[in-house]
C-alpha cells in the first residue's frame, strides 16, 4: 500500500494530495488579497480602468505567475509547458475565488454591466492568483514538499547567483506588498502633502531597509541571494532591488489611474511613497516567497 | 518529476483555461467595442409608494455613455400646473459606464396629483 502510494506520487499526485495543494493555495490567495477585496478603491478601479488597461494588467499578472512558478513554484523541475499549465490553473482558481468573495461581500450583483463586473473581478483576481501560487508552494509543511525542497535547495545554491531569478521574485514580492496600498487615496495624500526633505528620507529609509534585509540581518533565505562578496555586490544588489520596487510601484500606480492628470513631479512623489512598502516586498517579501 | 497530473488537476486546468479565455475574450470584446463618449445619463422614475415619511419615488439612473461619472447629482421636480412645487436631490457616488444605480426620493404630498420629472444636473469625471 505504502509503496504503491509513493510510486503513485512519482507518477501523479493522488486526489487527496491535489486537494491539499488547492487548500494551501486558497489560504495563500486569500491571505495576500483580503485587504484588497475589502478596499473600495479597488472595486472602483475595476470599472474606472479601461478594458485595454485591464488587459495589460492580466498580461502582467500572468507574466509574474509564470516567473514565480518557474523560479520558486511548487515544482522546481517543471518544464515550460508545466509552468504555463500551473499558471493558468492558478489564475483560473484566483478568478473563481475572487468572484466568490466579492459575491459574499455583496460587491457583485444586479444593475451592474458585464464590464463593471468583469473589471472588478479581474483586478481582484490578479493578486488572489499570485497569492494562490505562493500559498501552494510555500505554506506546505508536508513530506511531498520536503523532497522537492531539498532537491530545490541543491539546485538553487547552484542557481543562486541567477539574476533573472532575483528580479522575478523581487517583482512578485513587491507586487504583493504594493498592491495592498497602491489603490488607496492615502498614497496621493502623502505624496502631495509631504515636504521634499521627508520624501528623500523615505527613499533613504527604503534603500537602507533593502540592504539591511538582504545582506545584513541573516534573513531566512538570504543565503540564496546573488553573491554578496564585496561591498560592490551589496550596493548593486540593493540598487537593483530598489529599482525593481520603484518600477513595480510605477506600474501599479499607472494601473490604478494615479498618474492620470497629475504633473510629473506628483507622479514621481507617489512612486517614492509607494516605493517604501514595495521595497519591503522586494526584499523581505521576496525572501519569504522562496523559503 | 511531478509532471503527471491526475484527473482532478486536469479538470481544474480545463475549467481554469476556459474561465481565463472567457475573461480575456470579454475584455478584448469590450476594448474593441468601447467608444469614448462622455457619460450619458438617463433618469427613469418608478411608481410612487406611500411610506410613513411620505411618498417614496424610485429613481433609476442609467449611464449609457462610455465613461464613468462620479458624484452624480439627480434632481427630481414635482410640478403642478407647470410650476415647480417641490424639488428633491439625490447623489450617486459612482455611475460606471453602461450601468445603472437605484435610489429613492421622498415627497410630502402624493406625486400622482402632479407632474414628476427627473434629470441629472451635474457629475464629475473620475
Amino acid at each position: 500500500m505504502d509503496e504503491s502510494a509513493s510510486s503513485a506520487r512519482e507518477a501523479s499526485p493522488t486526489v487527496a494530495e491535489s486537494l491539499r495543494e488547492y487548500g494551501r493555495g486558497l489560504a495563500g490567495g486569500l491571505m495576500f488579497s483580503l485587504p484588497l477585496l475589502y478596499t473600495m478603491e479597488v472595486w472602483w478601479s475595476g470599472f474606472i480602468a479601461t478594458p485595454e488597461r485591464l488587459l495589460a494588467y492580466v498580461a502582467l499578472v500572468f507574466v509574474l505567475l509564470l516567473g514565480y512558478n518557474r523560479y520558486a513554484g511548487m515544482h522546481p523541475d517543471a518544464s515550460f509547458a508545466e509552468v504555463i499549465i500551473d499558471s493558468v490553473e492558478e489564475y483560473g482558481l484566483g478568478i473563481v475565488t475572487a468572484t466568490g468573495v466579492l459575491y459574499l461581500l455583496g460587491r457583485i450583483g444586479a444593475g451592474e454591466s458585464l464590464e463593471e463586473m468583469s473589471g472588478k473581478i479581474v483586478v481582484e483576481a490578479g493578486i488572489v492568483a499570485i497569492g494562490f501560487s505562493v500559498g501552494t508552494a510555500q505554506l506546505g509543511s508536508g513530506e511531498e514538499n520536503e523532497e522537492g525542497e531539498s532537491d530545490g535547495n541543491d539546485e538553487k545554491s547552484d542557481e543562486a547567483a541567477g539574476f533573472g531569478d532575483h528580479v522575478v521574485l523581487a517583482a512578485c514580492g513587491a507586487t504583493l506588498f504594493a498592491a495592498n496600498v497602491a489603490p488607496t487615496e492615502e498614497i496621493v495624500v502623502i505624496a502631495v502633502e509631504t515636504v521634499p526633505m521627508r520624501l528623500l528620507g523615505i527613499a533613504a529609509v527604503s534603500i537602507a531597509l533593502a540592504a539591511l534585509v538582504l545582506y545584513f540581518s541573516d534573513f531566512a533565505g538570504s543565503k540564496r541571494l546573488p553573491r554578496a562578496g564585496t561591498p560592490f555586490d551589496v550596493v548593486v544588489g540593493t540598487v537593483v532591488t530598489y529599482g525593481i520596487a520603484l518600477t513595480i510601484s510605477a506600474i501599479m500606480l499607472w494601473f490604478f489611474g494615479r498618474f492620470d492628470g497629475v504633473s510629473a513631479g506628483i507622479a514621481a512623489r507617489q512612486v517614492i511613497v509607494l516605493g517604501f512598502p514595495s521595497v519591503l516586498g522586494a526584499s523581505a517579501g521576496r525572501l519569504l516567497l522562496q523559503q | 518529476m511531478k509532471a503527471k497530473k491526475n484527473g482532478l488537476e486536469w479538470a481544474v486546468f480545463a475549467v481554469s483555461l476556459l474561465i481565463l479565455i472567457g475573461f480575456v475574450g470579454t475584455l478584448v470584446y469590450l476594448a474593441s467595442t468601447a467608444g469614448d463618449r462622455p457619460a450619458d445619463l438617463v433618469v427613469e422614475l418608478g411608481e410612487p409608494q406611500q411610506m410613513s415619511a411620505g411618498f417614496a419615488v424610485p429613481v433609476r439612473v442609467h449611464n449609457r455613455g462610455d465613461r464613468t461619472a462620479e458624484e452624480v447629482r439627480v434632481e427630481i421636480t414635482l410640478a403642478q400646473d407647470g410650476k415647480a412645487a417641490q424639488e428633491r436631490e439625490l447623489t450617486f457616488p459612482f455611475l460606471p459606464r453602461r450601468s445603472e444605480r437605484d435610489g429613492f426620493v421622498v415627497f410630502d404630498r402624493d406625486p400622482r396629483c402632479c407632474e414628476l420629472s427627473g434629470r441629472a444636473t451635474a457629475y464629475e469625471e473620475p
